[in-house]
């Protein structure tokens, strides 16, 4: 529980405080809003975990509970009728969450089956506890490695698109721009309906922001491996600078945006969501940046082509981010095994 | 044909100053590590050993080749203009000078 994740990067450690908020209009904000997020995730996964050992501990008189208790650190506990209940002690439970993202106790039966979902309710063992915010905080807490990797494999990709943005203007950066100012705007409205309309519409703006990016970015690419500027007689080196810098411009944004949309979803406490964007982000950098890395690299004059190289490192998100969209949304999410009495 | 090869270890110093080895090689000297391909030019790691230079060399070169044809063009079409100029004007002199000495 107390273990320290050390990490070499400097830019995003989500073991240091939550950072005072910076401007918004600062190229390192979205990325910001994000770690800030998920450090403060992190920390209430921390709390709960600690609330949620206090009470067994407190609420199980059993030696032999409690013992159990302390080398996991947590119990759930399922409401279920008197006959289920006989059906729980002598098997085990786990935890499966359907696409919705409700979550289910099931039973695991002799033959090895799980048999029918029982419905997990608030406020069944004790009190203070929620039992599916206790399911996410858990969650959480099990990806926390995965949650820091990925941080740090973001920051690699910020710190190289963050000169880029300075000074960029156009329609699809505007959208950005949109996004980012309704947001800000969500966060200042006092009526909870006017706060989810205008946080909707950012999100929208910013989605499409990075749509129309992303559409700019893959014709700009293929202009560059069909060699098209080669049309420019004497002039084709101006004109594959032209269409990198583009490039780099829209991946810049691209990133923003979406580190801007992941970064609301998990402030917004929706994690599912917030995997579903990275994931988004991760098939895009594998259908786009991957695949023409090798191009990207021998067209853009402050490349390398190394695997340190600017396109070959963003190339690199992948994998990691893939990952951890596994197992966050993994349909069998087996959390706990052990089953209370105090229901008795 | 032409083509080289370089360290692909940005650590190594063979890698720093851009030292380059022959095609048939395939370990670097200083630290053992696989060679690749790389650009004549400006050392790019290249992703296969088709060509000789990365594409943005390779553009500056077809520039290079590019401008020259204009220059020689441009060249050649001035030199078509001057002697135009001596034929006509040339002939005119030569009129000239003979009413002189008529």
């Amino acid at each position: 529980m107390d273990r320290v994740i050390r990490t070499e990067n400097a830019y995003m450690n989500l073991m240091t405080p939550v950072q005072d908020e910076i401007s918004p209009y600062s190229a390192e904000y979205p990325v910001e809003l994000l770690s800030n997020g998920l450090k403060l995730k992190l920390a209430q996964a921390e709390n709960v975990v600690i609330n949620i050992f206090k009470e067994v501990a407190k609420a199980s008189p059993m030696v032999a509970q409690v013992r159990e208790a302390s080398k996991k650190g947590y119990k759930y506990v399922v409401d279920a009728t008197e006959g289920t209940l006989e059906a729980i002690e002598s098997g085990k439970i786990k935890l499966t969450t359907e696409n919705s993202g409700k979550m289910y106790a099931q039973i695991r039966e002799a033959n090895g089956h799980y048999g029918s979902k029982l419905p997990i309710k608030k406020d069944v063992f004790a009190k203070g506890i929620d039992p599916i915010q206790m399911a996410n905080a858990l969650q959480m807490k099990a990806l926390q490695d995965q949650v820091q990797h990925i941080a740090n494999q973001i920051a690699v990709i910020d710190h190289s698109v963050r000169e880029v943005i300075q000074g960029q203007q156009n329609d699809r950066i505007a959208l950005y721009y949109s996004g980012l100012t309704l947001y800000l705007e969500a966060r200042n409205v006092n009526d909870p309906e006017m706060k989810k309309a205008l946080t909707a519409q950012s999100l929208r703006a910013l989605s499409e922001a990075r749509f129309q990016l992303g559409l700019s970015m893959q014709s700009d690419i293929k202009y560059l491996a069909e060699g098209e500027f080669k049309i420019g007689k004497g002039k084709s080196v101006g004109l594959i600078d032209i269409r990198i810098n583009s490039i780099n411009q829209s991946f810049a944004f691209i990133h923003q945006a979406t580190m801007l949309r992941a970064g609301i979803y998990c402030n917004e406490g929706e994690l599912a969501a917030m995997s579903t964007v990275l994931n988004e982000y991760s098939y895009f950098i594998e259908v786009t940046v991957a695949k023409n890395a090798g191009l990207l690299a021998q067209c853009d004059k402050t490349d390398t082509g190394t695997e340190k190289g600017v396109w070959k490192s963003r190339a690199k998100l992948k994998l990691d981010v893939s990952e951890f969209n596994k197992r966050l949304n993994a349909p069998d999410k087996t959390i706990y095994l052990g089953v209370s009495k105090e229901n008795e | 044909m032409g083509k080289i090869k370089g360290c692909g270890n940005e650590s190594c110093e063979t890698h720093k100053k851009k030292i380059t080895y022959k095609e048939s090689e395939a370990f670097c000297s200083k630290c053992g590590s696989l060679l690749v391909y790389v650009c004549k030019d400006c050392y790019t790691q290249l992703s296969d050993d088709t060509e000789k230079y990365c594409v943005r060399c390779l553009a500056k070169h077809e520039d290079r080749k590019d401008k020259a044809k204009k220059v020689a063009a441009g060249a050649g079409g001035g030199a078509l203009a001057v002697g135009g100029i001596i034929l006509t004007y040339g002939k005119k002199a030569l009129d000239m000078a003979k009413k002189i000495k008529g």
